[in-house]
Parts: C-alpha cells; structure tokens; sequence
C-alpha cells in the first residue's frame, strides 16, 4: 500500500474543506451575479450619505423602460401592447392613476389656512389685488380646483396651492388617459413599463429584454408605427450577453491553445489532464474565496479571472518541466513559493482599493493561485504516473537556440537597458502620458440602443434635466433645506423646477402662511371679496401638515417617488430643466455638504480619476514591496536588476498601448499590476536558477500561453477588458525579453549550476 | 348543435338591430349642427356654485380656428385668457402673465369642438344622447380623465351651438350663451396670438 506524506495529507483536508465550503456558497450562499459596470465602481466618497441616498431614491430608474409610439394607428398600437404587457410575468404597464381631485381637497382641508403659493402671499397686502384674484378664478370656464374648494376655502388659497402644486410636477399632456408628447406637429404616445429586475438571474434579463423587443417589433410591423424604446434594462442584457459570450469564448479558445502547446511539447494526455485538474482546483479556490468575501460576483470579475488561466499554467509549466529531471520539484519549491509570495503581496495591495472589481480579481487571483501553488507542489508529486513526463527532444532543440539569443541579449544587459531608458525617456518627453478617466469611453452598448437613449432624452425633455439630492436627519429640516435650495433655484431664469415642495412646505413655512393669513384677516383684506360673494369665512388656528400625514393622504405616491426614508436619515430629489445650472448654482451646491447634483457619469470619470491616482500610489508601493523581496533575496545588486526588466516592461507596454489607443484609463493601470506579478515569477526564476534550458522552456511555455490568454482579451468588444487585455499582453511580451537581462551572467551561471546540482545542464 | 348555432345567431342579429337602434339619436344629433371651421363671436358666462346664492357672470370674445387653435378672452368683470395653440395651452391672467397649462389641452379641445359643434370629432371621447325635452345634445365623457372633472356637456341650438351647460361632478355648473358668425380668417390680432 502507498504511503502517503504528511504534506499530501494536510493538501487533502484543506482541499475538502474549501470544496465542502465552495458547494455550501453555491447552494445557500446570499451573494448574486452582478452585471452593471457602475455597480463595480466606489460611491462618492466625500458624500458617502448622498449616494446612498441616490441609489434609494433613484434604485426605480433600474426598473423603468419607456415606450414612445408615433404614427397615424398609434393608440390602437398602445392598446394593445398593454394587454400584452400585462400577460407577461415580471413586467409591469404602469398606467396613469390620477387622484381624485375632491379627495385631495378634502385631505388638505384641515391645513387650507397653513398652505400658500409665493404669489399667493404678495396679494395679500391688497384687498383690490385679492377680489381680483378671486373674480378671475371664479370666471375661468373650469377649474376644478376653485369648484371644488370654494365651499371650503373661499379665499381661493387652497385652489391656488394645489392647482399650482400639481401643475408644476406634470411634466406631460394625456390624450385618452395615455401620456403624450408633440415634437416637430409628431405626437408621441409614451408608455411607462416597470421591470421586476430586483434580484434575478442574468438570464432572466435577457429574457425580458428579448421578449419586450419582439414585441416591440411585431407591433411596430402590425400598426406600421415608429417605436422608440429605452431603459437599463437593455444595456444590462446586452452587455451581460456579450460578456457571457467572450466569457465562454475566450476561455474555450485560451484554454484549448494551452491545452495544444502541452501536447506539442510533452507529445502526452497526462500534462493535459494535470493542467487542467490544477486550473480547476484553483477556479474553484478563487470562486469560493470571490463569494465567500463578496456579496455579487460581477461578471466583469470572471472575465478578468480568465488570466488565472495563465498564471496557473505557469506554475504547471515549471513542474512539468522539473518533475522529472535533477531535483524534481522540490528544486523549484523555493521559487515557487517565493514567486507565489510577491504576486500575492502585489495583489493584496489591490485589495484595499476602493474599486470593488479590483479586490474581486485580487482575492480571485490569491486565492486561485494558492489553490494552484498547493496542488503543483503537493498533489503532483504524489500521484502515480504511470508514464513519466517528458519535454520532447525537438522541443529540448529548440529551447537550446533560444537561450542562446537570450544569452546574448543577457551578455548586453547594461547596453539594452541604457537604450530603452533612453527610448522611454524620449517617448514620454515627446507624447505625454495622456490619461482619459471619462466613463462613457468604456461603454459597449450597442450604437442602435445609445442611440434611442438620446432620441428619447430629446423627445423627454431629459437633456438638460438635472437632480439635485438633499439629505437630512428629520423630515422638517429635508423640507427647509429643500425650501432653501428652492429659493436659489428661483434665481435662475428659465429652468423649471419640480419638486414635492410645492405639495408639502416646511412646518415653519406652513407657520409662515398661517400667520401671513392671520394678519391679512385682521386688516379685513378679505372681507370685500366674501362679502361680494355673499360669504362670511375665518382664518383657522395653525395646523401642520407633516410628512407622516402626507403619506397617509392621497398623495402619497407622490411622496414616495421623491422622499425616501433610510437608515433613519431622510433625502429628496428636486428635479431641474429647460436650462442647465449656471456656474453660481453649480457652486453653491457644491459648498452645501447636505445638497448635490446627481450625475453618474460625471461621478464615475471623477471616481477613475481619484482611484486612478490611488492605483498609481498603490503601483508604487507594490513595486517598493517587490524591490525589497528581490534585494532581500538576491542582495542589493541583484535584486535592482531584477527591478529593472520589470519597470521597463511595464512602462513600454503602457506607452505602447497609449500609442495603440491612443489614451489609457485606470484599467491600463490594472493591467500594469498584473504584468508587475507576472513579471516577478519569471525574474524570480531566472534570479533563482539563471539562464539553465528548463527555466527558459518553462518561461517561455508560460509566457506564449499568457500571452494567447490576454491576447484574447485585447479582442473584446468591452473597451475595458479589451484595454486590459491589450496592456497586459503587450507587458507580456516585453517581460518575456527583458527578463532574462537579470539572469546571473553566463560565467555565474554555470558556477551556479554546479554549486547547486553539482554538474551543468546540457 | 345546429338548432343551437341558428339561435345563436339570430340573437346576435336581434342584439345588433337593438344596438342600430340604441345608436340612431347620436347619428341624428351628428347633423343637428353644421360644424364651423373658422369663426369668431361673444359670449355670456354664467357659472352656478352650489355654495353661491347669485351665478358668477362673465362676458367675452371667442375666437376660433380649427387649424390654428382657440382663444377665450374674457373681458368682464375682469381681464383673462383660455388660448389654445398647436403646441399647447397656455393661461393669460388680468395681470397679462402667460402661464403653460399641462394636461389641459384635452378638455380646453373638447371646448373648441363643443362650442364649433364639431359633434363627429366630440363622438370619440363622449357618448351622445339626445334629450327630447329641450332638443339638445347629451355628452357624457367615455375618458376617465375628463370624466373627474365633467359629468355632462349639453349642446343647444339649430346650426350653430348657441347655449352651452357644463356640468361638473362636483355639482357646479356653467351655462354660456354663446353667438357665433363663421368668417373666412380670423382677425389678424386674434392669429398672432395663436401662431
């Protein structure tokens, strides 16, 4: 019976232990798949209250899809993609329900006297302005608001306030209860549809994505009628197709290339089988560590998890290569564990970044290459080959002359180095570094849908449309910052503002009125008006209206549209349009802690620039780490020149992307860290055993398929991984030639052998 | 199976005799007035609230074009304006201030077609009934929108609408007395305020 070693027993435990953990995280783990790019990114961290508050209060937007109709059949069209809508699960047609307005009246009736609009208060001081008021309601042919509260308020103050109230939210015209918009004598039947997207599989997003498109286009062909539709709802099912597509594609294609060169080199299925036993022990390391860690999984995490392919394939290429000549695997042990050791160092840096995504393929990548690490040096060597793993003579040939040129190349180090110093220096100097952090270039959605984006923004009147978020500690101070915030708004010529404040004041504004009325009965100011109307009416003693009575009145749909509660915290939106903000405004809600303007992309390019900024210090601490490492190991001299070939690939294949792009963004960066850990892996072993044929065999097998891995990448249509994915292959190739500059020189080398193995390899 | 088939289809056909009946007053009420296309006028407003003793009275000018749109003036007891234009409704107070009105522009149309006794174009958003008594046609709104605010318009008059009465749902109503003479163009004050 085979013994087995304790090293393989203690691999074996743990190995269960995060099996048993993975499949408990898959069957009742709380995390779920997430799809949204903006999802992955930090919310603004100097207002971490308002974004909170943002996403409360505008989480709806996510569900919301707008329909608009156009043609001659266009509300027979409507018709009937309602009662289609309604047979369909999950999507909801949200149809106009108004309140009724004598429900209304008779709710605010208790407060007629504490309500006032701005116009309201300055006839007050005329009895003459106040009975012409009055007369000129009174012979409006219909007002239902003066009909229906002259019996209760016959000072006109309520109609006033709650026709102006109202008027001032509706945005839109109804034509038979549907809502329209006339653009260029067109109109345009609009239908609000809401989408259960709360919580539910990515494909199900597909599914309602692809089901309300057909119908779209089946009643667009019935009615002859143009439709315009939009909504995140078809982003996020677009770009989760694609990105399950490249997912598949890319990992099918990478996976098979590597598979191949196995076979071309080790002319044997068994390299094949342990390759990819080891890539599937580390996916699932790195799997459950993402879940176990992290609430979503962000599928963008996945695609970028695609390089644990490579870097896996790395530590298998250096077994293979190794297991069964002089020394076995223990001869590479050291540099295993020491490469293993720096790349995770790299990586825990990113784990702190503010970028979720970041800390995703950090912990991802750590935790899948320990699984790797502990597989190659523990599971490999124990396991009963039946046939032993060889590199094929013709292969053994070939790697020969390689080293040769890398030999050569080595023997020039300092002359290499010098000259691309030079060439780098020259580069930057002539074309600046050009960073652009502007989210909307890493947008991929399809043309056709940006496209309908903007026709409908247009058709809405969204385009200058802007929210600004208040938040406070209590309903009354939210209503008065509101107020406040109004007042400024007011400065503005030609912006329209809609807010709930025009429905509900503040108590100290309600106050306000009570006591404005108040006064202006006591100097008779009404009595000529009721009197001429027959009618005889005192001003009520103050009651207010507050948020928790106005959420049990009929408006209280309103009030949940634009106030939210959370966290014992309150917000509110006021909403802003026909111009956009001048400087002034922008300013002074800038230096109100309390208030700010809600825009995302604006935000998230604020965001890429600040964390890019933190990546490039966390870049800088990485790389000390690394230096410290390599001068720990290798003594000053060596470990510098090992520091060197890294930084040098690293800054060629940033200004080579850039002149490839022509601009990079922070996931160049990334993609900077990501060769830095690559990098450390081949200097490490070139450091550890020189220029010797098995570490420029394994090197090299490493680096093509790392390369054939992120080469892939660079072909995604997703412009962030495919600037990624472009970098890191760039940085690939660069390491790959750079690297072996910090091999030991020719003449130490072999001493090295010989101290070492006791004899030099052929 | 037959016998139940010929049933059923001689109940459909006695159902849709009824219906053919149901519908004659609205066809008869369609030619009851000659729609007119352009034409200006005055108007006596007198609007009863429940709560008043005395109607609120009022007078003005009406002008209207069905292409341009539709402008109610009221000149007395104080200034102020109803003008429908092709992108809206829009509200003028004694103190000339323009306001835009949303979601009105629906029942200020209605007005329009109302008072030209455009009934053809009125038959797709109200149900027509005559009322025998008084020779006048019965609008009941099929909206649901307009059915919150207007319970019934009724329609007076031979050739021309000459007396209006809006009745509210809150009980409140509006009866106008209204002269109109069909001209070829509106005057050109009256069209600047519509264009």
């Amino acid at each position: 019976m085979r013994s087995y070693n304790k090293g393989f027993k203690l691999y074996i435990v743990q190995l269960i232990c995060v099996l048993t953990l993975g499949l408990y995280q898959l069957e009742w783990g709380s995390w779920q798949i997430e799809t949204n790019i903006l999802s992955l990114l930090p919310t603004s961290s100097h207002q971490q209250d308002a974004a909170k508050a943002k996403t409360a209060l505008f989480q709806q937007a996510n569900q919301r899809v707008t329909v608009a109709i156009s043609g001659e059949r266009s509300i027979a069209a409507y018709r009937e993609l309602a009662e289609v809508i309604k047979t369909f699960d999950g999507i909801e047609y949200q149809e106009i329900k108004l309140p009724e307005i004598s429900d209304v009246i008779a709710f605010y009736a208790p407060y007629r006297d504490s309500v006032l609009t701005p116009n309201y208060q300055q006839l007050l001081s005329s009895s003459l302005a106040l009975n012409d008021f009055v007369i000129g309601q009174l012979t409006q042919i219909s007002n239902p608001f003066v009909s229906g509260s002259l019996a209760i308020a016959p000072r006109l103050n309520l109609a006033d306030f709650l026709y102006n109230g109202l008027s001032s939210l509706q945005s839109f015209d109804t034509e038979q209860g549907i809502i329209t918009v006339t653009q260029q004598n067109k109109t345009y039947y609009i239908m609000p549809i809401k989408v259960d997207v709360d919580g539910f599989s990515v494909k199900q997003t597909q599914l309602f994505s692809q089901q309300l498109q057909d119908q779209f286009a089946r009643i667009e062909q019935r009615f002859q009628v143009d439709l315009l539709y939009s909504g995140v709802l078809f982003h996020t099912a677009e770009s989760s197709k694609q990105a399950e597509y490249e997912m598949s594609t890319f990992g099918v294609i990478s996976l098979l290339a590597v598979l191949l060169m196995i076979l071309v080199v080790f002319r044997s299925a068994v390299p094949v089988n342990l390759a990819v036993g080891v890539l599937v022990i580390a996916l699932v390391y790195g799997l459950t560590a993402v879940v176990t860690f992290f609430d979503q999984l962000h599928l963008l995490t996945l695609v970028f998890a695609v390089t644990l392919i490579g870097v896996v394939i790395d530590y298998c290429f250096h077994a293979f290569v190794s297991i069964n000549e002089n020394g076995g695997l223990k001869s590479i042990r050291t540099a295993l564990f020491l490469g293993f050791f720096t790349t995770a160092l790299g990586y825990a840096a990113l784990i702190f970044s503010p970028l979720i995504l970041l800390g995703q393929v950090a912990v991802f990548m750590i935790f899948g290459l320990l699984g790797a690490l502990l597989t190659v040096l523990f599971l490999l060597p124990s396991l009963p080959l039946k046939k032993p793993i060889r590199v094929q003579p013709v292969i053994w040939q070939i790697t020969g002359k390689l080293q040769s040129v890398l030999l050569c190349l080595n023997a020039k180090r300092m002359v290499i180095s010098f000259l691309l110093i030079v060439i780098l220096g020259v580069t930057v100097a002539v074309d600046e570094v050009n960073f652009n952090d502007d989210i909307r270039l890493l947008n991929s959605s399809p043309a056709a849908l940006i496209n309908n984006e903007i026709a409908m923004a247009k058709l809405m009147g969204y385009q200058h449309s802007q929210r600004i978020v208040i938040t406070a500690p209590d309903s009354e101070a939210l209503l008065q910052r509101q107020e406040t915030l109004l007042a400024k708004l007011a400065q503005q010529d030609g912006l329209k503002v809609k807010s709930i404040g025009s429905l509900l004041p503040s108590v100290a504004r309600q106050q306000q009125s009570n006591d404005l009325l108040h006064a202006a009965d006591l100097q008779q100011r009404f009595s000529p008006g009721l009197a001429s109307l027959g009618l005889t009416d005192s001003v009520d003693a103050f009651k207010p209206l507050t948020l928790a009575a106005f959420n049990e009145g009929p408006l209280q749909q309103l009030a949940e549209l634009y106030i939210y509660q959370y966290e014992n915290k309150y917000a509110l939106w006021v909403e802003t349009s026909g111009t956009p903000l001048n400087t002034e405004l922008i300013s002074w809600i800038q230096e109100q802690n309390d208030i700010s303007i809600d825009d995302k992309p604006g935000e998230v390019s604020a965001a890429l620039t600040k964390y890019r900024h933190a990546l490039l210090i966390l870049f800088a601490g990485a790389v000390l780490v690394v230096a410290i490492v390599l001068c720990i190991r290798f003594g000053l001299y060596n470990g510098l020149l090992g520091l060197l070939p890294i930084l040098l690939s690293a800054g060629s294949a940033l200004l080579l992307t850039q002149a490839l792009l022509g601009h990079l963004n922070i996931f160049n960066l990334l993609a900077v860290l990501l060769i830095l850990a690559l990098a450390i892996d081949y200097v490490i072993f070139y450091q550890e055993h020189s220029l010797r044929r098995h570490t420029v065999l394994a090197i090299t097998l490493s680096a093509i398929s790392s390369a054939l891995v992120f080469g892939v990448l660079a072909l995604s249509v997703t412009p962030a991984v495919q600037s990624f994915g472009l970098t890191v292959m760039l940085g690939i190739l660069f390491v790959f030639i750079l690297a072996p500059l910090s091999a030991p020189k020719v003449t130490e080398h072999n001493d090295l052998e010989k101290h070492r193995y006791g004899h030099v390899h052929e | 199976m037959a016998k139940l088939l010929r049933i059923l289809g001689l109940t459909l056909l006695l159902s849709a005799r009824v219906n053919a009946t149901e519908l004659s007053p609205s066809i008869n009420s369609l030619a009851q007035f000659n729609p007119l296309t352009v034409a200006t006028g005055t108007f006596v407003q007198n609007k009863f609230f429940t709560v008043l003793k005395n109607p609120i009275s009022s007078t003005g000018n009406i002008y209207f074009d069905q292409k341009l749109g539709f402008i109610w003036e009221t000149t007395q007891p104080i200034y102020s304006a109803m003008i429908l234009k092709q992108d809206g409704l829009y509200s003028v107070d004694h103190l000339q201030q323009v306001k835009r009105i949303k979601n009105a522009g629906s029942i200020a149309a209605i007005l329009m077609n109302a008072i030209s006794g455009d009934v053809a174009t009125l038959s797709k958003e109200f149900t027509l009934s005559e009322n025998n008594k008084n020779q006048c046609v019965q609008l009941t709104p099929k909206n649901e929108v307009i059915a919150k605010v207007m319970r019934v318009i009724e329609l007076c008059g031979s050739g021309t609408v000459e007396h209006l009465v809006l009745f509210e749902t809150s009980g409140n109503r509006t009866e106008i007395d209204v002269t109109l003479s069909a001209i070829n163009q509106l005057p050109e004050a009256a069209r600047a305020q519509l264009q």
